[in-house]
C-alpha cells in the first residue's frame, strides 16, 4: 500500500509546534555556526553524509541555537570532508576529514563540551592566541 | 569521482548556484529501463567554446578557483552516461542559463546506485543565496503502469519553514523530504 506524503500544510504545522519550544531555550541568544564544505571533493569524500550526520546529531541534543550552512570548498581538499565551527568563547575551528563518526565527536567535545578535537583540526587551531587585533599572523610577518 | 548519480547531480546543483542562477528546474522521470534527468538553469550560461571545454575534466572556469585548473561537476556525469551507453545534451547560451539533459539505462552493469535522493534534494535546497528551486521526481511502475510523482519547491518549503538554516528546519526539511521518496518507492 502507498504511504502517505507529509503535505506542505502538515510540515508549516510541525514547524509551528517546534517554534514554540525554540523561543524558551533560545533565551541566552548564543549561536553556533557550523558550515560543511560542499563542493565537488567535499561530495565525492561525504559531505553529504557528513551534513546529514550533523543535523542528526545536533537534533539528538536538542541544540536549537545553531546554524547550518552549505559553502563551496574551505580550501583544504585534501582534507575533506571539512566542517567550520564558529562558536562564542570558542577559537574558529576547521576540521577535516569528518567522518559521521567525527561529526558526533565535534559535537559532542566542541560544542557541547568545549574542547577541541585537536586530530581533526586542519585550520586555524587558536585563532585568539594568533591574531594581533584584527590582523592574522602569518609566516613570513 | 563521485558514488552516486545524486551526488552528481548535487554537485551540478552546486554549480548552479554559484554561476548566479535564480532559478533552477530539476526533473527526474524514472521508466522501465530509462532515467531521463533534466537540469535546467538561468545562470551564466556558456559560449559554444566553454561548453566543450565544460566536459573536459581538465578545465575549470578561470576566476572561479584561482590556480586551480580542473572542474569535475559536469565531466563526471557526462562521462558516467557515455559509459553507460547513455546520451546527454547540453544546451546553454552565455547570459541566459545552462539546460542539461541525459538518458541511461540505470540498470547497466556499469551504472552507479542513484544514492540518496532525499539527501541530494535537502542540501540542493540548503545552500546559501537567494535562488528558487523546484524538483520534479516521478517513477513510472511498468507492471502496473501507475506513475507515483512528487514535486517540491523551494520558495514553498521557505514559506512554510521560514528559513533553511537552523537545525529545526533542516530536521524538518528531510522528514518531509523523506516522506515524499518513501511515498515513491511504495508505489
Amino acid at each position: 500500500m502507498a504511504q502517505e506524503k507529509m503535505t506542505l500544510d502538515e510540515l508549516r504545522k510541525l514547524r509551528d509546534e517546534k517554534k514554540h519550544a525554540v523561543a524558551v531555550r533560545d533565551s541566552a541568544g548564543k549561536t553556533v555556526d557550523i558550515t560543511v564544505g560542499m563542493g565537488t571533493s567535499g561530495i565525492a569524500s561525504g559531505a553529504k553524509e557528513t551534513l546529514q550526520a550533523l543535523v542528526a546529531e545536533l537534533e539528538k541534543h536538542k541544540l536549537t541555537n545553531v546554524a547550518v550552512r552549505q559553502s563551496g570548498g574551505l580550501g583544504l581538499e585534501h582534507a575533506e570532508p571539512t566542517m567550520e565551527v564558529r562558536m562564542p568563547d570558542m577559537p574558529p575551528v576547521i576540521y577535516g576529514r569528518v567522518t559521521p563518526d567525527v561529526v558526533r565527536r565535534i559535537v559532542n567535545h566542541h560544542i557541547i563540551g568545549r574542547e577541541l578535537v585537536d586530530e581533526h583540526i586542519y585550520d586555524r587551531p587558536a585563532a585568539d592566541i594568533l591574531y594581533a587585533g584584527d590582523h592574522p599572523i602569518v609566516d613570513g610577518e | 569521482m563521485h558514488w552516486s548519480i545524486a551526488d552528481m547531480l548535487l554537485d551540478l546543483v552546486h554549480n548552479s548556484v554559484q554561476a548566479d542562477a535564480g532559478h533552477v528546474r530539476i526533473e527526474l522521470r524514472r521508466s522501465d529501463g530509462e532515467m531521463a534527468i533534466r537540469i535546467e538553469d538561468d545562470g551564466k550560461g556558456m559560449d559554444s567554446h566553454q561548453q566543450v571545454l565544460a566536459i573536459d575534466p581538465f578545465y575549470s572556469e578561470p576566476g572561479k578557483h584561482a590556480g586551480r585548473r580542473v572542474g569535475l561537476g559536469l565531466p563526471f556525469l557526462v562521462q558516467t552516461v557515455t559509459t553507460v551507453d547513455g546520451w546527454y545534451r547540453l544546451e546553454s547560451e552565455a547570459g541566459r542559463g545552462t539546460t542539461l539533459e541525459i538518458r541511461f539505462n540505470p540498470d547497466h552493469i556499469d551504472c552507479p546506485p542513484m544514492g540518496d535522493v532525499a539527501g541530494m534534494l535537502a542540501a540542493m535546497l540548503t545552500f546559501s543565496g537567494q535562488y528558487e528551486l523546484e524538483f520534479h521526481r516521478s517513477v513510472r511502475a511498468s507492471d502496473t503502469d501507475t506513475e507515483s510523482e512528487y514535486r517540491v519547491s523551494r520558495a514553498e518549503l521557505l514559506h512554510a519553514l521560514g528559513e533553511l538554516e537552523t537545525v529545526e528546519s533542516r530536521s524538518l526539511l528531510r522528514d518531509f523530504l523523506h516522506s515524499q521518496e518513501a511515498h515513491i518507492s511504495s508505489v
